[in-house]
């Protein structure tokens, strides 16, 4: 097997992405983690396949699908977070690329808008990778105040970002 | 909108908020499987919710590629030859895996037909922050992994804060901290050649008559087995020895002395070669910018027009193998034990003063490097400065408690090799950096005051 770079800069450049589609998916981050590893062994081991050009990241989509179920059926159900018809149904929507690159810059002008301080607030926790308790010390405040500003964060982020698709959709 | 509606709705969000802070109980997932599969709008709110977090990360947060780490890892290389991946996935991986390093090494680090068949020399046991390697057929790249192994060539740490630790096959370890540069080969020898920065290092016996050489512009050290650490400037070396014996040559006259364990020995020209016990470390620190850049990292700007000299934060832009969006990190740095000074350590009450200015206000990472006594990395520790602190354009003058610094997440791997706290350890290196955004970063001055009870 020979890797082409170009193929190595595709497999890096949608690991964030691949992650992200796998992650809502098995909603535990460790098992998250322990799929895209298999799947990025799968992806490798099809290189062949895959013809430069075409869209990456839906034949990797396409992989990891598979992968997920694979996993699943390997794993005891306690351990799996969502039920199989629960996971069927978060499993319709399709990983859209235009769609995902609107949301994306809508998301990029609604954190903008954010005043300093929850942006600040915002980059501890994503940015800095910082835990509840850890941002709990840098800012002063107790952990449960910190969950529930960062919870109200995303919350207001995700309002903004749908406002704005409504507003382009009208 | 029911008032039912909301309800579900309000406890869906929260169960969300627990679930991408990995704080979902049971009875929370128990929960949220209830609510998606019985209200079909909630399937749309979960994934609108994972849409901002997912996004978040994607905008924010530096990309984790250690999933990756599997394929190339290097351990299943040396033990399935045949790339015959038949029957069972489970039975099929390690195979594959063995393919997926083999194919990488070729693409990775390239080593032109007569190399392919040589067996690598080493293998990497730690890193962290922006480095670059180079290999042997002069192909350069950002992204490595712990565990892959190399066939020697030059590593290159770019900002402050990178680490990198190699093992050679004989369990020899050798680690480069901030922005150094080290070449390195084995063909039976071992060679290594220390272009700036600093390196230290803990070798293993080697073979009769086969000292490691260790090349600077200024010195030649040769060591038969032994734990030291070098420094070097443009002009001179600083070699300290923690265990053992290095022999050490100046190549300007070609004088050579041999350095004892706890003592350390500077080829400079205008300097005696005589090695000299290694001084006790002190608590006390501040940086000297009026004398000129030293093992600094930033533009140095002179004195002028009533301003004091100062260093500008350095650009270093992640390539796109590492982040698509191709963000830029800003920073400055300065080295704390050099050739003539003692080593610094913190002691719990010591204080860490920076000051400087911004452009804009903007949140600032703050952090030290710290190596232990024998020179082994010790953990780069640090504080995120809220951007309220700053403001536009002015000054800035802020006094840090080390006590509130903590290990720099891109090192939980490592976490329980390394020291809980930053005191005790000599400091390597003071830094700070803004990530992302270009902010004007300069800082005109670093201090480490000494705790109040010691008068030191």
């Amino acid at each position: 097997m020979n890797l082409s770079d170009e193929f190595i800069l595709e497999l890096t450049q949608g690991q964030q992405r691949l992650y992200g589609y796998i992650f809502r998916r098995m909603a535990n981050r460790d098992q998250a983690m322990e799929v895209l590893q298999q799947v990025n062994l799968l992806l490798c081991r099809k290189a062949d396949d895959y013809t430069l050009g075409t869209n990456f990241n839906a034949w990797a989509a396409t992989v990891a699908r598979y992968q997920i179920l694979s996993y699943r059926s390997s794993q005891n159900r306690e351990r799996l977070v969502f039920t199989d018809k629960v996971m069927a149904i978060i499993d319709e929507r399709e990983d859209d690329s235009d769609e995902r690159d609107g949301r994306l810059a809508h998301l990029h002008q609604c954190f903008q808008a954010l005043s300093d301080d929850n942006q600040a607030f915002l980059n501890l926790r994503y940015q800095g990778g910082l835990s509840m308790e850890q941002i709990a010390t840098e800012v002063g405040q107790k952990v449960v105040t910190v969950r529930v500003k960062l919870h109200r964060l995303r919350r207001s982020l995700r309002d903004c970002v749908q406002n704005r698709l409504q507003e382009k959709q009208a | 909108m029911s008032e039912k509606k909301q309800t579900w709705q309000d406890e869906l969000d929260l169960l969300l908020g627990r679930l991408v802070d990995e704080e979902l109980s049971s009875e929370d997932k128990a929960r949220l499987n209830e609510i998606l599969h019985e209200q079909p709008e909630a399937r749309e709110q979960y994934h609108q919710y994972l849409d901002v977090h997912e996004g978040l990360q994607a905008n924010l947060a530096m990309p984790d590629f250690s999933s990756l780490d599997a394929v190339l890892t290097p351990e299943p290389a040396t033990n399935v030859i045949e790339p015959t991946p038949t029957g069972t996935f489970s039975r099929a991986l390690p195979a594959m895996a063995a393919l997926i390093v083999i194919g990488l090494f070729i693409n990775i680090f390239s080593q032109g037909p007569e190399a392919k068949a040589k067996p690598p020399i080493a293998k990497i046991t730690g890193l962290s922050g922006p480095l670059l390697w180079t290999g042997d057929g002069g192909r350069v790249q950002h992204k490595l992994n712990a565990g892959a192994k190399l066939f020697g060539g030059t590593i290159e740490g770019m900002t402050p804060d990178a680490w990198f630790e190699l093992e050679f096959n004989d369990g020899s370890k050798v680690m480069i901290s901030g922005n150094s540069m080290l070449t390195f080969s084995d063909s039976g020898q071992k060679e290594l050649r220390l272009k700036e920065g600093s390196f230290s290092a803990n070798i293993v016996p080697q073979p009769k008559g086969k000292p490691m050489l260790v090349h600077t512009r200024s010195a030649l050290f040769e060591v038969v087995g032994t734990r030291f650490s070098v420094d070097a400037e443009l002009s001179s070396t600083t070699l300290t020895v923690n265990e053992g014996m290095v022999r050490a040559t100046r190549l300007s006259d070609g004088r050579a002395v041999e350095v004892l364990a706890n003592h350390r020995v500077i080829t400079a020209v205008d300097r005696e070669l005589i090695p000299e016990r290694v001084p006790d470390s002190v608590t006390i620190w501040e940086s000297h910018l009026e004398e000129g850049k030293k093992q600094d990292h930033g533009e140095w700007v002179p004195a002028k027009n009533g301003k004091a000299p100062h260093l500008k934060a350095l650009p270093y832009t992640m390539p796109a193998e590492l982040d698509a969006q191709r963000r830029t990190l800003y920073s400055i740095g300065m080295g704390i034990s050099q050739e003539n000074s003692p080593s610094v350590i913190l002691k719990p009450d010591s204080r860490i003063r920076v000051q400087g200015k911004l452009d804009a206000s903007h949140a600032m990472w703050f952090g030290v490097t710290l190596r232990r006594p024998n020179g082994d990395f010790a953990g780069h520790f640090q504080i995120v400065v809220p951007a309220e602190r700053f403001q536009p354009g002015q000054p800035f003058d802020l006094t840090l408690n080390p006590e509130e610094y903590h290990l720099d997440p891109s090192l939980k791997k490592w976490a329980e090799h390394l020291p809980k706290n930053p005191f005790g350890l000599k400091v390597g290196t003071i830094w700070c950096h803004s990530l992302w955004d270009s902010v004007g970063l300069q800082v005109s001055k670093m201090e480490i005051i000494a705790p109040k009870e010691s008068g030191n």
